[in-house]
């Protein structure tokens, strides 16, 4: 019975790992229809930069003399700020200049900045073909209940995951950006005609959502303790077919979706033999399954993204 | 757009610029050119061993033409195979056909030499095995031009079976494989090295290679009763420092062993304290002080050298002492010659059997302590100091 | 006569830069190469004069401009006799312009984004493969039989997905993909992770596809086989994308490109159009396979990735959709560049990307636009 309850939690984890990822992706395409093949990679550049910052603490001595909870809090701070301008300013490069252009030259681009994203990281970063670790700046106490142990700082990135998500719901659903965020979703010449600078807006969409992606990469990070600098293509892929699964454009939907595929994955491995190398098969398996059943995801597409 | 597009003009006329420039020549008057290939994966997943295999060739390349002793120059002609069969055949074909290519050591993918050894054996040009360890790479076809001088996978295991199950007695196994071609000769060797020996396997899990999450799987094996003292993992680095540290997580407290993909100080730097008590089968033993060590920190490269690092060095040495033999022209009497070759370097020493696959390759018994990999005999381990887990 | 002239010299000129972008080896060559046919192409968008001069020559002058570019296409490999490895890379690119074309149908003239193709490469592959060891069928069968099974698999994944739509449909095709790959690489009769190894060179008559071809005291290296059986199936492949464009079945697709409940209202059946692009896409891919397998003489489940998709995808969308000429010079530069950047040694992938951006950034809206019908 414990193992059973052991193995839920660690679907519950990846679950949250994918819906960090997948929320971006249904960010971006309800509002301005863009599918983003390198978000997943954005991601990844949080973690990196999260490894970075922690790694001038230790540079400049003030490891000892710092208290570690401000670190850590340094930390997302810093790569907050630091991916959402990184994620803007690659939108102004390479996303902007083809707006009017067919939409499926958006979704070039994206792969090829995928490319250039992952390559640099490579070239660049010291050692980068090699897997990084991920410094350990969440408090490491455990709670012991029966045979189990619950780790306090999984606790906090599932909490903090989901006070993440709901913040953004929030602030699509309840400010006045936010509101300009789905005008533009809508129709986006009528928003324009309203007053709406549908320029600053998508900036500021991708900001939000570039900022996402960075503290996910943070709390995928420390969940996984160990980074590398291709783990951002096959967690985009999984964190788009998440979002697909659960309906594109749907907040609800990435998050059902992201539970859909953490559990088929996590379950398969350790429940049926010999299942653990197929746990990708079945569970695109699953994905496929679901849209050909209902082809608009599981809840569908909401337009605009709904209270 | 207008600022870009004349910057972009400005760039480009200086490239076209460029083709008129005469480019140095490589070589001098008096010496003759000689191309020894490289082959490795410079991109993609595997670049961390291909470009530290590069730089223990390149290294080998640099001693030789600061030598001097032999009339010719040499060049490594490197190029990427990106882990990917058809890239490879494509570099092979290059090599090849460069009539200035005197040999090659090549990859770190099976997959990619079984593509590549029929381009070898066609334009006849030897090719030396610094990494990529499939028996059928020199058993299948036994072409003259191929040799090995890295172990293969089936003298790993059973050295591996030797020490766990005869010397410490370990006889419950459970058994984890990556999904690659690697992982899958490990598991085909490791299962009958250990049948033999007298063990038990109580659960094989094979996982896609990039997992990065394995706690349902060590979950899993947890709850087996009786617990299973050993965890083998054939696979690589990455995924191997992961399942470690998630064991370690879950408070498993079972021998964790693998073979010489685990050989690497990445094992040691990711998994940090986690890695501690791991016993392999490690390749051949370099230390910090060995002279291939400090020429290679000396020489600055920026990446680590790897397990295949050093073997990647010995090859290129073995060649050259060939050509120094028989000469670089005929590729026929080189291949022959290398077949043939006894030579002592930093892998103590190297002798091809029928099948061009080395005799020893310099196995040894690894543990990590205090994240660094030690030979066996060297740590408290052995001496009683520290315990083994798995007890 | 001046005229006629001054094209030939221009594209004479530009078959001499193929030819040297092929052969030069070092950085400075690639380089400035590369640098001069972006410039051109830049300096082609921007002086109208030129632009017009080119425009009417090719629409003039079109078919002794396609023969003498022809006449190069065959010539080629004799050009490159002592390079065996460029006529690889050829062949290489040429099978990459096979899955091009046939994706094409999909992506350009339906608006289907299908990242599948690295299955259906494998599909034919595979099937060629197994047939040709444990049965020993010739090649000359198997290639139309790979390109069945592959149109097979293209039926079998259409018709359950005919309901969804766009992105739904592209995640369904990359699933399938990833699944494929996974398959392969796992189950015991596809060889794992290791493959199919063995498998025999064609023959016509005596002469085998692995020994060079002999032609008025030349030695013509043998990858020049696969390569010119390749270009006639490339050249087979315009033909029918010629007369796919013109026929109802072009039609069809171009319609529901544009707009798809209309062309239902319009009585064209949606499903059996899609249907049918998916598997004549699968068709193709399937040759391909065939071809890649019987050339390589050893496949694994690594050549069959899901980057394989992804570089075909980009191939065409760089190229220009709906665009067989733009989607062939696609496929050229996206399989040579990076071939001729391993002088870049560990940067060659950085730099592709950053080339590949700056290629979108000058053409926006692909090397070779979709074009609107000419109605008349």
């Amino acid at each position: 019975m414990t193992q059973f309850i052991e193995q839920i939690m660690f679907a519950l984890m990846l679950s949250s790992t994918y819906a960090l990822i997948s929320v971006g992706f249904t960010l971006f395409f309800g509002a301005i229809n863009i599918v983003h093949f390198s978000h997943g990679d954005v991601a990844m550049l949080g973690a990196f930069s999260g490894i970075i910052i922690y790694g001038l603490f230790g540079f400049t001595g003030l490891i000892g003399n710092v208290p570690s909870w401000l670190v850590t809090i340094i930390i997302f701070l810093a790569t907050f700020i630091l991916i959402g301008f990184l994620g803007t300013f690659f939108e102004r490069t390479v996303i902007k200049p083809f707006r009017k252009s067919p939409l499926l030259m958006v979704l070039v681009t994206t792969i090829a900045l995928g490319i250039v994203i992952r390559e640099s990281v490579r070239l660049f970063y010291p050692q980068g073909s090699n897997p990084q670790v991920f410094p350990k700046i969440l408090p490491q106490m455990n709670f012991e209940a029966g045979n189990l142990i619950f780790r306090f700082d999984h606790l906090l990135i599932f909490l903090i995951s989901i006070l993440l998500i709901s913040f953004m719901f929030l602030f699509i659903n309840r400010t006045k950006t936010g509101l300009a965020i789905r005008a533009i979703s809508q129709d986006i010449e009528a928003a324009n005609l309203m007053g709406i600078n549908s320029d600053i807006i998508i900036a500021i969409t991708f900001f939000i959502g570039s900022i996402l992606a960075g503290l996910a990469g943070i709390l995928i990070g420390s969940y996984q303790t160990v980074v590398r600098f291709d783990i951002g293509l096959m967690g985009g892929i999984k964190g788009f077919s998440a979002a697909v699964v659960g309906g594109l454009g749907n907040f609800y939907g990435a998050i059902v979706g992201s539970l859909v595929l953490g559990f088929i994955e996590s379950l398969t491995s350790a429940y049926i033999p010999g299942g653990a190398p197929y746990k990708d098969v079945f569970a695109f398996i699953i994905v496929i399954f679901f849209l050909v059943f209902k082809p608009s995801g599981i809840l569908g597409r909401m337009a605009p993204i709904k209270i | 757009m207008k600022k870009f597009e004349s910057l972009l003009i400005a760039v480009l006329l200086i490239l076209v610029g460029l083709l008129f420039i005469d480019s140095p020549t490589v070589f001098s008057a008096e010496k003759k050119l000689v191309k020894i290939g490289f082959i490795g994966p410079l991109t993609g997943p595997n670049a961390a061993v291909g470009l530290g295999a590069r730089n223990g060739a390149d290294l080998a390349i640099r001693q030789a033409n600061e030598r001097g002793d032999l009339p010719y120059k040499f060049e490594l002609a490197v190029l990427d195979d990106a882990s990917d069969p058809t890239t490879g055949v494509a570099a092979a074909t290059k090599l090849c056909t460069d009539l200035l290519v005197a040999a090659a050591t090549t990859h770190f993918n099976s997959p990619v030499g079984l593509a590549t050894i029929h381009v070898f054996h066609r334009y006849g040009v030897p090719q030396m095995f610094w990494g990529g360890i499939h028996p059928d790479i020199t058993n299948k076809y036994n072409y003259p031009e191929v040799t090995r001088i890295c172990p293969n996978t089936l003298v790993e295991h059973n050295n591996l079976a030797i020490f766990v199950i005869g010397k410490l007695g370990y006889k419950d196994w459970s058994i984890i494989y990556d999904m690659s071609s690697y992982g899958k000769n490990c598991l085909d060797a490791v299962k009958p090295a250990v049948t033999k020996a007298g063990a038990r396997i109580f659960s094989e899990d094979g996982i896609a290679v990039g997992t990065v999450d394995f706690r349902p799987i060590l979950s899993k094996i947890k709850a087996i009763k009786p617990a299973p003292q050993v965890i083998y993992f054939g696979g690589v680095v990455t995924e191997a420092s992961l399942i470690k540290i998630q064991m370690n997580e879950l408070g498993m407290k079972n021998l964790y062993t693998g073979v010489t993909g685990l050989d690497s100080e990445t094992f040691n730097a990711t998994a940090k304290e986690a890695a501690e008590g791991t016993l392999i089968i490690g390749k051949a033993h370099i230390g910090e002080s060995s002279p291939f060590v400090k020429a290679y920190k000396a020489a600055g490269y920026k990446e680590y050298y790897e397990a295949t690092g050093p073997y990647a060095y010995e090859s290129v040495n073995l060649i050259i002492d060939a050509i120094k033999k028989v000469g670089p022209e005929d590729k026929k009497k080189l291949a022959k010659m290398i077949r043939e070759m006894e030579y002592r370097g930093i892998l103590g020493i190297t002798q091809f059997d029928e099948f061009g696959q080395t005799l020893s390759g310099g196995l040894t018994v690894k543990v990590s302590q205090d994240k660094k990999w030690l030979l066996w005999e060297d740590s408290e381990y052995a001496k009683g100091k520290r315990s083994i887990p798995g007890k | 006569m001046f005229e006629i002239g001054l094209f030939i010299f221009i594209e004479t000129l530009f078959f001499v830069f193929v030819y040297l972008f092929l052969i030069l080896e070092k950085i400075y060559s690639i380089l400035g190469i590369l640098g001069g046919i972006i410039l051109l192409s830049i300096l082609i968008n921007k002086i109208d004069k030129l632009n017009s001069f080119l425009k009417k020559c090719f629409s003039e002058y079109k078919t002794p401009a396609i023969l003498y570019g022809i006449i190069f296409i065959i010539a080629l490999p004799i050009l490159l006799r002592n390079y065996p490895y460029q006529i690889f890379i050829l062949f290489n690119a040429g099978l990459f312009a096979l899955l091009a074309l046939g994706l094409n149908w999909q992506i350009g003239s339906t608006n289907i984004v299908n990242f599948a193709t690295g299955a259906s490469f494998a599909t034919g592959a595979y099937t060629s493969a197994l047939l040709a060891i444990n049965m020993g069928w010739s090649f000359w069968i198997l290639l139309p039989i790979g390109g069945l099974a592959a149109a097979g698999i293209g039926f079998i994944l259409g018709l359950p997905c005919m309901k969804t739509k766009t992105y739904y449909l592209s995640l369904v095709t990359i699933a399938f993909t990833l699944i494929v790959y996974l398959l392969l690489n796992n189950l015991s009769w596809t060889g794992g992770p290791d493959g199919i190894a063995d498998i025999p060179f064609p023959k016509i008559g005596n002469h085998s596809f692995g020994s060079p071809i002999r032609l008025f005291g030349w030695e013509i290296p043998f990858q020049a086989n696969f390569y010119y059986l390749t270009v006639f199936l490339i050249a087979l492949t315009f033909i029918v994308d010629r007369r796919l464009r013109y026929s109802r079945i072009g039609l069809a697709w171009n319609a529901i490109r544009n707009d798809e409940i209309a062309a239902e209202c319009q009585g064209i059946d949606v499903t059996y159009s899609k249907v049918l692009s998916f598997s004549l896409n699968f068709f193709f891919d399937g040759i391909a396979g065939t071809l890649f397998a019987f050339c390589m003489s050893h496949i694994s489940p690594e050549s069959f990735t899901f980057n394989v998709s992804v570089t075909v995808v980009t191939i065409v969308i760089v190229g220009g959709m709906d665009n067989a000429v733009g989607v062939l010079f696609g496929a050229l530069l996206m399989t040579l560049i990076p071939e001729k950047f391993q002088v870049f040694q560990n940067y060659r992938m950085l730099i592709f990307g950053f080339v590949i951006l700056i290629m979108l950034r000058l053409r926006p809206k692909g090397l070779f636009p979709q074009t609107v019908r000419k109605y008349d």
